[in-house]
């Protein structure tokens, strides 16, 4: 044995498997925008759980496979993909506008945005934390257990006119 | 240092009882000029941790702060004097209390959020300013409608310059939610805590 003998123990394994992958460059620009121009959106404000515009797309098998190919794990392919668009002095936090917490599952979220701003992140908290820095075409993969909790960071006068948009969808395991 | 025998309790309990969205008091000038610059100063000296989570980014001492005349001003606050007279203008039990010292500067904030914390007695919470921003920084109060326990809806319905030598206290409550605006520019500078009831 190569590695000290903790490497062996199941629980140790899977302490150290990683939260999530960040694959960039997911989307193509002219995809992107188009999703931005999306006219359907609902804002969600409610002061301690967050305010954002979102809109609700239809299923997207193309994002189930990946999320189970990538991730090895079978996923219920009845979620929906949802956008979001986060302007200054929005956020979301962990209760946000969810109405049931996901237990376990993969969460994918794609950025559409038109720029990156230095600002925006999302965070996973848990057993681990995973910050996803706000960069167009970023593709992240999380695989959620019931301990996981994201955020997604408060955007300050600093980012002035420019606005996130993201798409995001939460398949629960089967 | 600070001394509320001059406050008028009366008038304040009142305040409190009436005020909107959820009980609070402003009590401005609570400390003579020269012990504010005093305190102030010290305060600058006063070692803040940068601290960023999902409800805030700000800059926070140590508790109790190191700086002896912060310490000095934090005991005065959260002292027998003080906590008597939060207690008969709110009405509520105050056994003790405890505060640190804070820091917004730009693009820092506190998203709105209660207090209330079942196992930890909160009672009232208050916060005196030392500095204020030039722009932002205000403490912002909610309404918030609720169906079965449940929050459903909320409205921004006070905002409270933090300007230099005020105090506000405000009631502790799952209900409460309050935040501090992010500061657009300068910097605000607070001492701020709770009271508890046991």
């Amino acid at each position: 044995m190569i590695l000290k003998s903790a490497f062996t123990r199941p629980e140790i394994i899977q302490a150290l498997r990683p939260l999530g992958a960040l694959i960039p460059g997911a989307i193509d620009s002219e995809q992107a925008a188009a999703l931005r121009k999306h006219r359907a959106w609902k804002i969600f404000d409610l002061a301690h759980r967050g305010h954002y515009a979102f809109a609700d797309l239809p299923r997207a098998p193309a994002l189930h496979r990946f999320a189970e190919e990538f991730c090895q794990l079978p996923l219920s392919p009845d979620a929906r993909p949802r956008l979001f668009r986060l302007e200054r002095g929005d956020y979301s936090l962990v209760y946000d506008d969810a109405q049931r917490r996901l237990e376990r599952g993969v969460e994918l979220i794609l950025d559409l945005s038109a720029r990156a701003t230095g600002e925006g992140e999302i965070v996973y908290t848990g057993s681990d934390e995973l910050v996803i820095p706000q960069l167009p075409g970023l593709l992240s993969a999380v695989v959620r257990a019931p301990a996981t909790f994201r955020y997604e960071r408060y955007l300050p006068h600093s980012l002035g006119r420019a606005v996130i948009y993201r798409m995001r969808v939460t398949y629960p395991l089967r | 240092m600070i001394d509320p025998s001059g406050w008028n309790l009366p008038a304040l309990g009142r305040a409190w009882r009436e005020a909107q969205p959820f009980p609070h008091v402003v009590i401005d000038q609570v400390l003579l000029a020269a012990d504010l610059a005093r305190v102030r100063e010290s305060f600058a000296w006063e070692p803040h941790a940068h601290l960023r989570g999902e409800l805030y980014s700000q800059m926070r001492s140590a508790q109790p702060p190191s700086q002896p005349l912060v310490q000095t001003f934090c005991d005065g606050l959260t002292g027998p004097s003080v906590r008597a007279a939060v207690e008969l203008l709110s009405g509520k039990r105050i056994a003790r209390g405890d505060g640190n010292g804070y820091v917004y500067r730009e693009g820092q904030y506190l998203l709105p959020h209660s207090d209330h914390r079942e196992s930890e007695g909160r009672a009232v919470a208050f916060a005196f300013y030392l500095a204020a921003p030039e722009r932002g920084g205000e403490l912002e109060l909610f309404d918030c409608r609720t169906r079965r326990g449940e929050i459903i809806s909320t409205r921004s319905a006070r905002r409270i310059r933090p300007r230099a030598n005020r105090l506000v206290l405000f009631d502790v409550g799952a209900r409460t939610l309050h935040a501090v605006r992010e500061v657009t520019r300068g910097a605000r500078m607070s001492i701020a805590g709770w009271y508890y009831g046991r």
